[in-house]
């Protein structure tokens, strides 16, 4: 794919929010970016991490970055590569907190910008539970209520999943969000324990 | 006005609402306890669709690892060694060096001999016959296999990855055979899902079509998982996993027509919105040789 460059962050922010073809740009611009993905190599190896953790933490990150521009959260206080940073810092101190807990951490202090990945991630119980509950949704309907909360239009579902029409498309993300709004209701004691939790 | 507050509940999920209505609409929840469930149910469906968001992004940001591992690896090493790696061939210069300054003074102090021209037989003079040790020994080949054709079993093997959610299809809560052989495929008894599967269900046909094709490739019968992928790519949710793993089956078939197989990869790869593009470009890349 052809490297495209967002000549500033309200070009990156439109595309990461655009459609499928401009999404998929951004996406690379990450990769390509000598910023973002060896910045966060090189933050990580600097603190002992492998090439691999980087990858994960890279990966958790864009995730909780992605999640915050779609949901509005980013308020434009910093520039998006500094917000990027600051949350691949928390995740890299998360992942060693989850997969390190010997390491000695006390010094270890978390970015003064970007939120920090308990006050945006589900927590690893409420996850599990949830899990759980998705697998009786079906692999179809997982596919197209993913893409829909990724804001993708019924035309890119369509096309990507193959359906004859938008309407179609439409009408079968109805029924997934119907089947799985039917499976929460079916399970009032998960919503119970969950009541209280993150 | 109870049925106003039921409206707001996306707005107060999402905090749109201003301090002063939100506080409102707390007061309305803890006197409401319906109103506080159906908030609860809001908020734990959203937490779902996250997760399935989730899934979908994590397979988007394996596949730019997928597509370049290569350089990336390379430009970190070098970003993170190049030091390293200018001091020791500094080091090895002055080995080289210091290695050459030695042999060269022992050369000069080494007696004289007959100059090679010296030592060199005149056309008068016979010529002991010693075996030529490169006339007897054959020189190994430094030429590459060019017309080897490639192996395209192993490469259909090693751009086969299971999808994700493709053993998440129904939840544990019967004994129909899917369920079964979803725990059997999820369990890697992937004999056990085809015999599960041997006759497809009335219901998820398509769902039960996907997890015997792919136990079918698990267990090494590629005409039997291509059969399945074909029949997925006829319709349905699932056709363009038939498509790419029906290549991947018949890549690694035996017998099967290889460039009709080309064309259907050739075709996957240069559809931007296949969700396989990506793989099936990196193994094109590999089964098509460069000139």
């Amino acid at each position: 794919m052809k490297n495209i460059f967002f000549e500033d962050d309200a070009s990156l922010l439109t595309a990461l929010q655009g459609n499928e073809t401009e999404r998929r740009q951004a996406l690379h611009h990450f990769f390509e970016n000598p910023r973002l993905l060896p910045w966060v190599i090189r933050h990580v190896r600097l603190q002992g991490g492998s090439e691999q953790d980087a990858k994960d933490v890279f990966e958790e990150s864009f995730i909780v970055f992605e999640r915050q521009l779609r949901t509005g959260n980013f308020r434009g206080e910093s520039s998006l590569e500094t917000y990027f940073h600051g949350i691949a810092r928390w995740q890299w101190l998360a992942f060693r907190r989850k997969n390190r807990p010997t390491d000695d951490l006390s010094k270890a202090e978390g970015p003064a910008e970007g939120p920090s990945p308990e006050q945006i991630f589900i927590s690893e119980e409420r996850r599990v539970m949830l899990q759980d509950l998705l697998t009786q949704v079906g692999a179809r309907c997982q596919k197209l209520i993913g893409l829909f909360q990724l804001n993708y239009s019924m035309r890119e579902i369509c096309e990507m999943v193959g359906y004859a029409s938008e309407q179609v498309a439409a009408n079968e993300v109805h029924a997934c969000r119907g089947k799985l709004k039917k499976i929460i209701h079916q399970h009032p004691e998960c919503l119970e324990v969950l009541k209280n939790r993150t | 006005m109870e049925e106003n507050w039921y409206d707001l509940i996306e707005d107060y999920h999402q905090n749109r609402l201003t301090k002063s209505l939100q506080a409102q609409f707390e007061a309305a929840m803890a006197a409401d306890q319906e109103l506080a469930t159906a908030v609860q149910e809001r908020r734990m469906q959203w937490d779902m669709q996250e997760l399935l968001a989730e899934n979908v992004l994590r397979a988007q940001i394996r596949q730019q690892f997928l597509a370049q591992p290569g350089p990336r690896e390379k430009n970190a090493w070098s970003a993170n060694n190049w030091k390293w790696a200018g001091l020791l061939l500094l080091l090895l210069l002055l080995i080289g060096g210091i290695g050459f300054f030695i042999f060269s003074n022992k050369a000069e102090k080494t007696p004289e001999t007959p100059s090679s021209r010296e030592l060199l037989p005149t056309s008068s003079q016979p010529v002991a016959q010693t075996p030529d040790p490169d006339s007897t020994v054959p020189k190994p080949s430094t030429a590459m296999p060019e017309n080897r054709p490639p192996d395209f079993r192993r490469l259909a093997l090693a751009s086969y990855r299971i999808p994700n959610g493709v053993s998440d299809i129904r939840g544990p809560v019967d004994n129909t055979a899917i369920t079964l052989a979803n725990q059997a495929f999820k369990a890697k008894n992937y004999r056990h899902v085809v015999e599960l599967l041997t006759k497809l269900p009335d219901e998820d046909v398509q769902e039960a079509l996907l997890l015997r094709a792919h136990a079918q490739f698990n267990t090494g019968d590629y005409a039997a998982a291509s059969n399945d992928f074909s029949a997925l790519e006829e319709a349905g949710i699932y056709r363009r996993d038939g498509e790419w793993f029906g290549v991947l089956s018949r890549l690694a078939m035996p017998g099967a027509d290889k460039n009709r197989v080309k064309k259907k990869l050739d075709a996957i790869r240069k559809q931007a919105s296949h969700p396989y593009q990506k793989q099936a470009a990196a193994l094109w890349e590999q089964i098509t040789p460069s000139k």
